[in-house]
């Protein structure tokens, strides 16, 4: 299935975990064996347990098939839920015991074995922690799932890191060998070996007047795609990938790096959204807005002439607290991405500069459908339900005379942005890799050669 | 290969510290342990996997081992069901 759109070529990676996460697997036993001490006859149950064959291969079985220790450990435990009839249930019990006192004694994750050159990703389970992984050292050209929906957390990553994705190519894939070259296409979501073609350059587009197209990115430096595009600035810069966990937050690395990205813009507009989600932490964006990391960010933003965006905002207090924090002339803008923001749009947009509607987040709460979900007919009512909040976010923004931008995977659907500039959206966020797509959609045949080549 | 039938006596059958009382005999074996009840073998090193065999009391179970020891563990697990897994006299 298509997943994130653009083209990748490369050779096939795929990630070796399984010796890692059994060698922490191995450690959690040995450190459950030491901690089991006393011969009382549950501790002596739970030992047995500990080295049971039947359970540890239950949990390599997992780990053998791609998955982390936790997630291996956490589905032995759910299948000794679904098998537990009334005379098994106390092994069952307390084998659910034991895999727990591991869960809880495993090493901390270890990263990911890297690729020493940019590969396309093949991964048998959605794992968006190997997707960051790969983007953070510029190894990742695509990525190929096995299984999982377009709209799971690790196609929406790709598709928000402008990597193209094709999920759902069944269990065939593992037997497609690593380093072979590969032709991943996001746009018809298949994978074929191929390692006779060349990556083409990314195409440049015109604007199409009265709506902009502009795109989202997850690193500063990746501003360089967007001028590549010619898209109308960067209007959703990513930076949950950024935090940092502790100690000082750069303040004046982030003012480098944004101050680059802006120079590089010119007079294209930069908006940074402030932290999302930070690891290890449960509130999301305007909660962290009180954090040190997130001061250093805004402060740096405001100091380049940045736009500020707060996700998942949903009282007026929460943009109020976001202009005191960024002070003087800096626009602050607010990220519609829950019901109770779409409710409270008016009071919202009274206190912002702008809005940018979270399709991704909207969808996922207006139908309760989890985002790793396979696709089902929940999902596409709340398309359905989508259409009507893109109208009423439009007679909001129109009310408080502020322009409203749509961010998200169905932004980049061409219907969806034809829909968007009959209602008088301002225009669209999208990936690099989509923003000659959305424009052919809105214009089509206004597809232009790169500048200076006739 | 050394296989041996013995029935269940104890009142609760092949409760859950039975089973462990069992699996402690076999697992200290060099032999490969199967054990089964109602045409279903399964792991005798696994707790999990004879606790999975629901024997009731009067069940008769099949002890198979193969390996340097297995007339010695065979015996001994085949003791251990008829005395109702209690420690030996």
């Amino acid at each position: 299935m298509p997943a994130a759109p653009g083209v990748a070529w490369g050779p096939l990676w795929r990630p070796t975990r399984a010796p890692v996460e059994a060698a922490r697997v191995a450690t959690a036993r040995a450190t459950a064996r030491a901690a089991l001490a006393g011969d009382a006859p549950l501790v002596e149950v739970h030992r047995l347990l500990v080295d049971d064959p039947v359970l540890i291969n239950a949990v390599n079985e997992h780990i053998l098939s791609g998955e982390t220790a936790e997630r291996a450990l956490a589905a032995a435990s759910g299948a000794l839920l679904d098998a537990a009839l009334p005379g098994r249930a106390p092994a069952s019990e307390e084998a659910r015991a034991v895999l727990a006192r591991l869960m809880a004694s495993l090493p901390p994750p270890q990263p990911p074995p890297l690729p020493a050159v940019p590969v396309v990703l093949a991964l048998l389970h959605p794992d968006p922690q190997q997707v960051l992984a790969l983007q953070r050292v510029d190894r990742l050209l695509g990525v190929a799932l096995a299984g999982g929906s377009p709209r799971s957390h690790t196609a929406l990553l790709a598709a928000q890191l402008g990597v193209p994705a094709s999920t759902g190519l069944g269990a065939g894939l593992a037997a497609v060998p690593a380093g072979v070259a590969v032709r991943l296409d996001g746009d018809a979501g298949t994978l074929t070996l191929d390692a006779a073609e060349a990556p083409p350059r990314p195409r440049w587009s015109a604007p199409v007047p009265g709506f902009a197209v502009r795109v989202a990115i997850a690193a500063p430096e990746q501003v360089e795609d967007a001028i590549a595009v010619g898209a109308e600035g960067v209007g959703l810069l990513r930076t949950c990938a950024a935090w940092t966990p502790a100690g000082a937050p750069d303040r004046a690395a982030w003012e480098a790096r944004l101050g680059a990205a802006a120079a590089a813009l010119g007079d294209r507009p930069l908006v940074v959204r402030t932290f999302d989600r930070a690891p290890g932490r449960r509130e999301r964006g305007p909660a962290l807005l009180e954090a040190p990391q997130t001061r250093a960010l805004m402060e740096a933003a405001a100091a380049v002439g940045a736009t500020v965006v707060v996700p998942a905002v949903s009282s007026p207090d929460e943009v109020r607290a976001a202009r005191r924090a960024v002070r003087g002339g800096t626009p602050v803008g607010v990220m519609l991405e829950t019901p109770l923001a779409v409710w409270r749009a008016d009071a919202l947009l009274a206190q912002a500069d702008l809005a940018l509607v979270g399709s991704n987040d909207l969808v996922h709460l207006l139908s309760g459908v989890d985002r790793d979900a396979a696709p089902t007919a929940g999902l596409r009512d709340a398309g359905a339900a989508l259409d009507d909040v893109y109208a009423r976010l439009a007679g909001a923004a129109t009310r408080a005379g502020r322009p409203v931008f749509a961010a998200g995977a169905d932004a980049t659907r061409p219907e969806t942005a034809r829909a968007l500039r009959a209602l008088g959206y301002a225009g669209v966020v999208v990936p690099p890799r989509a923003v000659a797509s959305v424009r052919s959609a809105l214009v089509p045949g206004l597809l232009d050669m790169p500048p200076g080549e006739p | 290969m050394k296989r041996a039938t013995v029935t269940v006596t104890h009142e609760l059958g092949l409760h859950l510290r039975a089973a462990a009382r069992l699996v402690q005999e076999t697992g200290r074996a060099r032999s490969a342990v199967r054990i089964g009840a109602n045409d279903n073998m399964v792991d005798g090193k696994s707790l999990l996997g004879i606790t999975s065999l629901l024997a009731a009391q009067g069940t008769e179970l099949v002890v198979e081992a193969e390996g340097p020891d297995e007339d010695a563990v065979v015996a001994r697990v085949v003791a251990l069901v008829e005395r109702g897994f209690t420690e030996p006299a």
